[in-house]
């Protein structure tokens, strides 16, 4: 059974809108397996070097890996650098 | 491109202490100050990277996320700028170079002249100096075309001159002018003689009368083709007298050289003397410019104060080294000198028969009398040895007679 809270990210996929400015959902963006860009993020839950997670909001996100670092962080962006080894959703 | 704007901002390294130091990263961001390099050290220890006029602000933060924030390090040109404000002195004379640097590159320090050959340097730089093309001078003010006008009136075997100035130098480039080839005179009359005594194996006569054939033996400054021709009435007129006379030709050339000869070994310490020179005048930094009694050799080192091609200063400092020699004498082998002498007279051979010329065959032969070497080439040669020279109205005379007489080869 759907939430209320789905609504804005089912109308955005309905209407092929972005769903990141739509919904602000988090958008994930990994590039290879060294960088990682996570886009209209609600802060920082855990922050070491093996584990970042990250609150999206409806989602939580988890990136797993070694050496990981927080390259930059500003109010809606935070790009992580290091061996990315997987990336959960809670 | 990030680092570099971070840089001129000013950053400090902060060192962020509490349970949750994670709580000053979002509080950071919730406050719109860009966070780099955020570094969890240990368990309860995170680094994080601010700009240095968020600081106050990150403290705040972290006060109230139940943290400490400390600076643990501030870079950037902001803190450079505190640096050296504090050195005002420095700062002045820093600008003051700056400044001199860039006055003195609007004015000529160094005149070069390039493509020259045989127009001296001097002539080329006193004309220069005397126009206002001299050290010292404002180079704005020059103008290629007037230069180049006044020196080619001054100096009428240049045939073009530019004046390029690079950083404080004004480097002159000249062509001379091609010097106008000899033209030989048909009508002149003129006569071949025997450059060198030899036995002649082949003539080749285009104009005058052959005075002798192949097979003669000729002698130096002997007659070999006439300008003074018979013509068909009988008389004697005078021609241009042209051919190509090849003789065998014999040499005996004599070298000597010592067994023995001069080197120097240095004696004693070098004295070292320094010295300013600023345009034309110079401070000398010692008191007594006399060289001992000893021979020495004195080398001079010349340091500018400049940046090649960028700017030049007229200060320069000069090194003076005197260091005093003996001289010893110790002996040569004579290999060695009878080597140089052999090729020292096969040089001299080659001069003298000139570039057609060939050398047929040569013995050396050495002999050492009172420590000197002497060394005697003895040569067989084939050469050109026709010499033409203008007839004077006398020797026109003589050679009329001569002719009259009917003397000539193919009688």
């Amino acid at each position: 059974m759907k939430r209320i809270a789905d609504i804005p990210e089912e109308i955005a996929g309905r209407l092929d809108l972005p769903a990141e400015t739509v919904a602000g959902v988090p958008k994930l963006t990994v590039t290879g397996r060294r960088r990682a860009l996570i886009e209209n993020h609600r802060g920082l839950l855990q922050y070491s070097r093996d584990c970042i997670e990250v609150d999206g909001g409806r989602v939580r996100l988890r990136i797993r890996g070694a050496n990981l670092q927080l390259v930059a962080m500003d109010r809606s962006d935070l790009l992580i650098s290091g061996e990315i080894l997987s990336t959960e959703f809670e | 491109m990030e680092r570099l704007v971070r840089y001129f901002r000013g950053y400090v390294r902060v060192a962020v202490r509490g349970v949750h130091p994670e709580r000053v990263l979002n509080a950071c961001a919730e406050a719109g100050i860009p966070v780099r390099e955020a570094e969890p050290a240990e368990d309860y220890l995170l680094r994080i990277t601010v700009p240095e006029r968020h600081f106050k602000r990150v403290q705040a933060l972290a006060e109230r996320c139940q943290c400490t924030a400390e600076p643990e390090k501030r870079g950037g040109a902001p803190k450079l700028l505190r640096r050296v404000r504090r050195h005002r002195l420095l700062l002045a004379l820093l600008a003051l170079c700056v400044a001199a640097a860039l006055a003195s590159s609007l004015f000529v320090w160094d005149v070069q002249v390039t493509g020259n050959e045989t127009v001296s340097t001097g002539t080329i730089l006193r004309e220069l100096e005397a126009y206002g093309v001299k050290p010292g001078s404002y180079w704005p003010h020059f103008s290629n075309d007037l230069i180049r006008n006044h020196m080619i009136l001054k100096i009428p075997e240049l045939q073009w001159l530019a004046v390029q100035i690079r950083g404080s130098c004004a480097e002159v480039v000249v062509r001379e002018k091609t010097p106008k080839p000899e033209v030989v005179d048909n009508d002149e009359p003129v006569s071949l003689y025997a450059g060198a005594s030899g036995f002649i194996l082949s003539m080749e006569v285009l104009g005058g009368e052959a005075r002798v054939a192949p097979g003669d033996l000729v002698t130096e400054g002997e007659l070999l083709v006439s300008g003074a021709v018979r013509d068909l009435g009988g008389g004697v007129r005078g021609a241009h007298a042209l051919g190509s006379i090849r003789a065998r030709t014999l040499y005996e050339l004599t070298a000597e050289q010592p067994l023995t000869r001069m080197v120097k070994t240095q004696s004693g310490r070098a004295k070292n003397r320094w010295a300013l020179v600023a345009g034309k005048k110079r401070i000398n930094f010692y008191q007594s410019s006399g060289i001992s009694d000893a021979e020495c050799d004195k080398i001079n080192f010349e340091y500018a104060f400049s940046i090649p091609g960028v700017f030049t200063l007229p200060v320069s400092l000069v090194h003076e080294q005197v260091q005093p020699y003996e001289t010893q004498e110790i002996p040569v082998p004579p290999e060695e000198a009878r080597a140089a002498l052999e090729q020292a007279l096969t040089q001299q051979l080659q001069a003298r028969i000139g570039a057609d010329g060939e050398i047929v065959s040569a013995a050396f032969t050495a002999t050492e009398r009172d420590g000197v070497l002497i060394v005697t080439l003895r040569a067989e040669c084939e050469q050109e040895i026709g010499v033409s020279r203008a007839i004077s109205p006398e020797e026109m005379q003589q050679l009329q007679a001569q002719t009259e007489e009917g003397t000539t080869a193919d009688d």
